[in-house]
């Protein structure tokens, strides 16, 4: 019996549906987790949970000089060479003769994608993985011609043409560019600039300005742009509800997130505040 | 949408291996590394390594995996190289900032720790009862990166603790059989490698005392640590010292005294002159040793109950900080053996012990417990306090906006992270037995079922368990669901094959849907209708409509034990798999089969080593989850 025949033994434990409905995660017994498209049934991506060979199930092949009748031979078995703080029976004096061996199965029990649709994790042996998607490397433009350039974006930033940079730094829809251009945009254009962008290019700009959001300092900036894209598109997102689920989300959790430590800061100010206000109270009723 | 997933991650310990099954790896683990800067602490777990930024108080994983669980990892001095070291001696070197693997090499001895000399240019290892010292490889991909330079030998036992003189001149080495040698790294007329024995157990670590100006460049002292709770100081005396030194202190004492009577820039004059005696005409501290004797000039014991089981000195603060197999952890300044603070951490055996440069923050590691702490000594604070599921992790919870992900663990306890930084912000421990299923209501409630018997919600502002469900009779649940508006809890149970409702407002019994002939595996609701599915090991999915009190529920049959099933957001489709490896896309409107997808072959792959060596028993004994039922006997009848 090898792995190609005994995979009688595997299967999925666990299944989600990613965010959009198109795919289908699923992780079991095994040490792979695998991606479905549902539509074309077919296998998109498969996962490696751990290649530690301290686990069991991880090799496809076993080495046969590990292998004695009785069963496995520990190989690294330093178990008398570490120093054994445990507590042993009386007089033992190999360590622990009932301590197990057996090495853990690799499995996964839980796998499940995040509402925005930009991570998923798995519960396996060896804690919670969470996967996530990385595409700051990926050169991935849309409808580029000749005078996109990061070149272009750059000299209509110095002309004050800042619609026109933000639309060219869209489609070559790279993080650090399209960054720097919303940076420039002056506080007070930020609804002409809204204004300016059409309809397909909306969702690609709420997840470029909610990730910007998450670690930039210039909050209210932000945040008056999601306010005035949400004026302004507010109908068209409305018609298109599915479509942007995974932008409102995103924008929801950077805002989500800054509201949260501002709110930490307001309470702990306030309770210190209250605190002295008492203290003070305290004295003078002493006097 | 794409597909470039990229393991960002690694939350549930931030310390020791959360998949150790026998008592001996439980309580081993490798040891905790600061950067260079002193913000960023490197903390092996399993086999990855955790980089954890205390200043932004974030984590992320280094993307290169060991080939097993990793007993030591040592940062070159510029904070480019790691080299780490797993249980079967296999090492990795590895670009740090990259995290790109350069190269991998096997040790063909036990090698239990690992040290870069101070100048980066060689890397010393324990090499079972020797020591063997290597050039430092280049961060350039070579055929052969690794160079041995010389391997030290005439220990009695294994080599427990490695340490480098400042100038990268001297080592020496700590053995279990209680001896410490010292060698030249490179060879010195006339030096004979110097033992120094004066414990009587196994010596867990040994140091030298920081170089101080007045000392000409000198070793004058070394510290020695035994796990029996001793310190030996020794005092090294150079048969060429004597009257040439008083000569040298007499001039210093007189141009310092002419400094200060000119006055203006003393101190800046004092050290200028200091650091030029010091070097000596750049003469190693190897080159003074053969002239060397070492005396016992002092002997101190901890006082404790308990062995010493791990220790760090930092020779620029003079700090001497020793971790105790009870738990315990003292602070001593040397050489006045005065203890600054004793402190209990946990009730573990402490494995590792660092502290960073400035010697402000010392981290320790209890593998046992999978704990991580970073201690503040000077404001008696944590830093970092986290601490992973005890026996692993069983099920999680993504938030509704994600920020937050709920695990519940076997040790029976909920724990709460942050998905953008990586910690355990929260721990409820109110049930007393595995977690199985934890789902969010909305994003401040929780609830988890659990095989002791009950079903808990959660507050997520007060962190308490608010609201508890139990059966009429006590009975083991394995799933939960709650319905879109946050009204009903249902659970299914593994013992009598029922599903209860419950009130999420007054935690009374609705309901008991009873008509599966096996476990419930799994329960979801629909996502906009009230319509629950359940899945169950009977080789059914029965969908239930709760607010219709009469009629059947509809039964959607399989061919094998139905062990999982999911509705797509939209709520228009299902997906079910069962124990066949098989994934069945049904439409939910008229409950017709819309395709299937054969996972079998996908997800098949690994051997394991219970099977294999035991080639009579064709079927695992032993099963992760015991989801093999009915079907399974008939495939043992078949077969």
């Amino acid at each position: 019996m090898t792995s190609d025949n005994n995979s009688s033994a595997r299967y999925f434990t666990s299944v989600c549906y990613s965010a959009d409905g198109s795919c289908v995660l699923a992780g079991g017994n095994s040490k792979y987790i695998c991606i479905y498209e549902i539509s074309q049934q077919i296998l998109v991506k498969k996962f490696q949970v751990s290649f530690n060979r301290s686990l069991d199930g991880i090799l496809d092949e076993l080495n046969s000089k590990n292998l004695a009748d009785g069963g496995p031979i520990d190989v690294n078995d330093d178990s008398g060479d570490e120093a054994d703080f445990s507590a042993n029976l009386p007089g033992a004096k190999r360590g622990d003769d009932g301590s197990r061996k057996s090495k853990v199965e690799v499995m996964t029990s839980q796998v499940a994608f995040s509402s925005t649709g930009r991570e998923w994790a798995a519960v396996s042996n060896e804690g919670l993985h969470v996967y996530s998607l990385d595409d700051d490397m990926i050169f991935d433009p849309i409808s580029l011609t000749e005078e996109i350039t990061p070149g272009a974006v750059r000299s209509n930033l110095r002309n004050g043409k800042h619609s026109v940079a933000l639309l060219v730094s869209l489609h070559l829809n790279e993080y650090a560019l399209v960054r720097e251009v919303l940076e420039e945009i002056p506080f007070g254009s930020i609804p002409l600039v809204v204004k300016s962008i059409g309809p397909e290019h909306i969702e690609r700009l709420m997840q470029f300005i909610s990730k910007c959001m998450l670690d930039s300092p210039h909050l209210e900036f932000y945040l008056q742009f999601c306010l005035e894209m949400l004026r302004v598109h507010g109908l068209h997102m409305e018609k298109h509800r599915g479509g942007f689920m995974r932008a409102f989300r995103s924008m929801h959790r950077s805002v989500q997130i800054h509201h949260d430590e501002l709110k930490r800061v307001c309470d702990e100010n306030r309770y210190t505040l209250d605190f002295v206000e008492d203290q003070a109270q305290i004295c003078l009723d002493r006097k | 949408m794409k597909f470039n997933y990229k393991l960002h991650r690694l939350c549930g310990s931030a310390y020791g291996t959360p998949n150790a099954s026998n008592t001996a790896s439980a309580t081993a683990g490798g040891n905790i590394v600061y950067t260079s800067s002193g913000n960023v602490l490197l903390s092996p777990v399993s086999n990855r390594v955790q980089v954890i930024d205390l200043l932004t108080h974030s984590v992320r994983t280094l993307s290169c995996e060991a080939r097993s669980n990793i007993k030591t990892i040592a940062l070159s001095p510029d904070d480019r190289l790691l080299i780490i070291i797993d249980t079967e001696n296999h090492a990795m070197l590895v670009n740090f900032n990259r995290s790109v693997v350069l190269h991998r090499f096997s040790f063909k001895r036990n090698v239990r720790i690992c040290e870069f000399s101070p100048c980066g240019s060689y890397f010393a290892v324990s090499y079972g009862n020797h020591v063997q010292v290597w050039h430092s490889p280049g961060l350039r991909r070579e055929f052969a990166p690794f160079v041995l330079h010389r391997t030290y030998t005439g220990l009695g036992d294994s080599v427990v603790n490695v340490e480098w003189s400042s100038d990268s001149s001297v080592i020496m080495a700590s053995s279990r059989s209680g001896t410490v040698r010292m060698w030249t790294v490179q060879t010195v007329d006339g030096y004979e490698p110097v033992t120094l024995s004066g414990h009587k157990s196994s010596v867990v670590g040994a140091y030298f005392e920081k170089i101080t100006p007045g000392s000409g460049g000198r070793l004058r002292k070394v510290y020695t640590v035994s796990s029996d709770g001793a310190l030996v100081s020794w005092a090294c005396t150079y048969s060429d010292e004597g009257k040439v030194d008083e000569q040298k202190k007499d001039f210093m004492d007189a141009s310092n005294a002419a400094v200060n009577f000119f006055g203006g820039m003393s101190n800046n004059l004092l050290s200028t002159t200091n650091n030029g005696l010091a070097s000596d005409d750049s003469i190693t501290q190897a080159q003074h040793l053969p002239k060397a004797t070492w005396e016992v000039s002092a002997r101190h014991y901890f006082h404790q109950d308990t062995d010493v089981s791990a220790t760090n000195f930092s020779a620029r603060n003079n700090l001497l900080i020793v971790g105790f197999a009870s738990g315990i952890f003292g602070l001593y300044e040397l050489p006045s053996m005065s203890n600054i603070h004793t402190l209990s951490l946990s009730n573990q055996v402490i494995r590792t012990v660092a502290i960073n440069d400035t010697g402000e923050w010392l981290a320790f590691g209890c593998p046992s417990t999978q704990q991580l702490l970073v201690w503040e000594w000077r404001s008696e604070s944590y830093i970092i306090k986290q601490r992973g599921h005890s026996y692993g992790m069983r099920c999680m919870a993504y938030s509704s906006d994600g920020v937050v992900v709920a695990t519940g663990g076997e040790d029976g306890s909920l724990k709460l992270w942050n998905t953008s930084s990586g910690f355990c912000y929260c721990t409820l421990k109110s049930h007393t037995a595995p977690i199985s299923a934890v789902v969010f209501t909305n994003s401040s409630v929780v609830l988890t079922s659990s095989l002791d018997g009950t079903v808990r919600a959660h507050d997520l502002h007060r962190y308490r368990n608010f609201r508890t469900y139990t059966a009429p009779s006590p009975c083991q649940f394995t799933s939960l669901a709650v319905d879109p508006s946050g009204e009903v809890v249902v659970a299914g149970t593994m013992d009598p094959f029922h599903i209860y409702t419950w009130s999420m407002q007054n935690g009374k019994l609705l309901d008991i849907l009873t008509g599966h002939v096996g476990p419930i595996s799994e329960l979801k609701f629909h996502p906009t209708r009230g319509t629950l599915a359940s899945a169950s090991w009977d080789g059914t999915v029965k969908i239930w409509d709760l607010y219709k009190r009469e009629g059947e529920p509809e039964s959607i049959k399989h061919a094998q034990d139905v062990v999982c099933c999911a509705f797509r957001p939209d709520g228009k489709h299902m997906v079910t798999g069962t124990i066949g490896g098989l994934l069945s896309v049904w439409n939910v409107e008229d409950c017709k089969l819309m395709c299937e997808i054969d996972g079998k072959r996908d997800i098949a792959g690994g051997e394991y080593l219970s099977y294999k060596s035991n080639p009579i028993c064709l079927f695992p004994t032993y099963l992760p989850c015991v989801h093999f039922s009915i079907s399974q006997g008939e495939k043992l009848m078949t077969e």
